[in-house]
């Protein structure tokens, strides 16, 4: 695991805040003079203690981490424990997720293996969460536009290196992306391929998700899963909906993909009503595995 | 499973229906109490609606910019602790050397492994 360098200086303060309170509420009814010296003597100890446990304050660390990146914000969203809806009510994430969610689907066994591909890969593995790395390029919008960065990633192997060595549970990209190391990788990463786009090489742009390749030409390359877009709230979602809900219509020669490919599809909505004109709407992304 | 930008604005539904307009089904317990304006209420709005977390939420992580790590932690914790399912993070992780790619993508996971971040 990549963690970041354990910094004793930065670990401290917390760990030391926490024992002294201790030693404090420990001592509440002795006089004002011990309790400092208690103070002090419990700040020295806790310092011995980071130094010999350093090594091993994994957690800590991390939380430390995790801490220092949210900043200002760290207590609000660490603490808040109110919620409107209580957690009591939902379905959460665990290693049993696709068997005590899908299990009593109709999601076929295709569908249900090609979910376990991605929620048992990664760092992430079994742990019923996901990281996914997606990048889109080609005719979504120029490769230029997103790696002018960083041109490796013109080179599309180099997307799923990056996903494969950050720890991914899968890489979603495009067909040309996935396809052209699919033999390569498709066994060493799940991938999740988007089958539609948006297409902004006309102008003035256009706002609408076409397909781009059929859900057995992703089953084919040996992905995991399928994603695709709606921009709910556009002119064109209604025949968003229906093509990607039907699992991949369309390329004009291929009238209707046949479903049962097996391949969960990943799919959201970019939920923005009429996308703005010149800016990237967000917009709902589905992924399901083929098949759905 | 979904993918999802984190909601930004919020009161879209009253807004539409204000005055005499109308605009789809509206209930104005909406936003009264099924959520607050705290991202994990609104996050958690987003989960709701995948039928309660049966279809796992994956929050996006936006356009790289100057505190794209911070950023990406922030999202992770506030999808984590309202019940969602993971992250789908690129432009913050292509844009930029493959190492500290891989770092921003293993900090985003850090969350999702530290069990001091609870779900609330």
């Amino acid at each position: 695991m990549l963690l970041k360098p354990l910094k004793q200086e930065t670990l401290a303060p917390k760990l030391l805040s926490g024992l002294t309170k201790g030693v404090f509420s420990g001592r509440l009814g002795q006089a004002r003079s011990s309790l400092a010296f208690c103070r002090v003597r419990g700040i020295l100890n806790a310092g011995r203690w980071v130094l010999r446990n350093a090594r091993r304050l994994g957690p800590n660390t991390m939380s430390t981490t995790i801490e220092q990146y949210l900043g200002d914000k760290a207590n609000d969203l660490l603490n808040f424990n109110h919620p409107k809806i209580p957690k009591s009510r939902l379905h959460l994430p665990g290693p049993d997720f696709v068997e005590r969610i899908f299990g009593p689907s109709d999601r076929n066994n295709r569908v249900l293996v090609n979910l376990e591909r991605i929620y048992s890969h990664g760092r992430l593995g079994r742990t019923g969460y996901v990281s996914i790395l997606p990048v889109d390029q080609g005719i979504e919008h120029s490769a230029g536009a997103s790696f002018a960065k960083n041109p490796d990633y013109f080179d599309a192997e180099n997307i799923v290196r990056l996903a494969i060595e950050g720890g991914c549970n899968a890489v979603a990209s495009t067909f040309g992306a996935l396809g052209i190391v699919a033999r390569k990788y498709a066994g060493k990463i799940p991938f999740l391929v988007k089958i539609n786009h948006n297409e902004l090489l006309t102008c003035p742009n256009k706002f609408d998700q076409k397909m781009f390749g059929t859900i057995k030409q992703a089953a084919d390359m040996g992905a995991a899963a399928v994603g695709a877009t709606i921009y709910f709230g556009s002119d064109e979602s209604g025949r968003q909906i229906v093509e990607v809900g039907h699992g991949a219509l369309v390329l004009p020669a291929q009238p209707r993909v046949q479903e049962g490919q097996g391949l969960p599809c990943l799919g959201g909505p970019h939920r923005t009503g009429q996308p703005p004109r010149g800016h990237h709407p967000g917009g709902l992304d589905q992924t399901e595995a083929p098949g759905e | 499973m979904i993918k999802q930008k984190l909601p930004e604005n919020n009161g879209g539904y009253a807004a539409l229906n204000s005055g005499d307009a109308s605009y789809g089904k509206f209930d104005k317990r909406i936003y009264s109490e099924l959520a607050s304006d705290h991202p994990i209420d609104l996050c958690r709005y987003q989960v709701a609606n995948c039928y309660m977390g049966r279809l796992g939420l994956i929050n996006s992580g936006g356009a790289s910019g100057k505190n794209d790590m911070a950023e990406a932690v922030a999202t992770a914790v506030i999808n984590k602790r309202a019940g969602g399912t993971g992250l789908i993070t690129g432009r913050k992780a292509f844009q930029c050397p493959m190492r500290e790619g891989i770092e921003l993508l293993n900090a985003v996971q850090d969350v999702y492994l530290a069990k001091e971040v609870t779900v609330a």
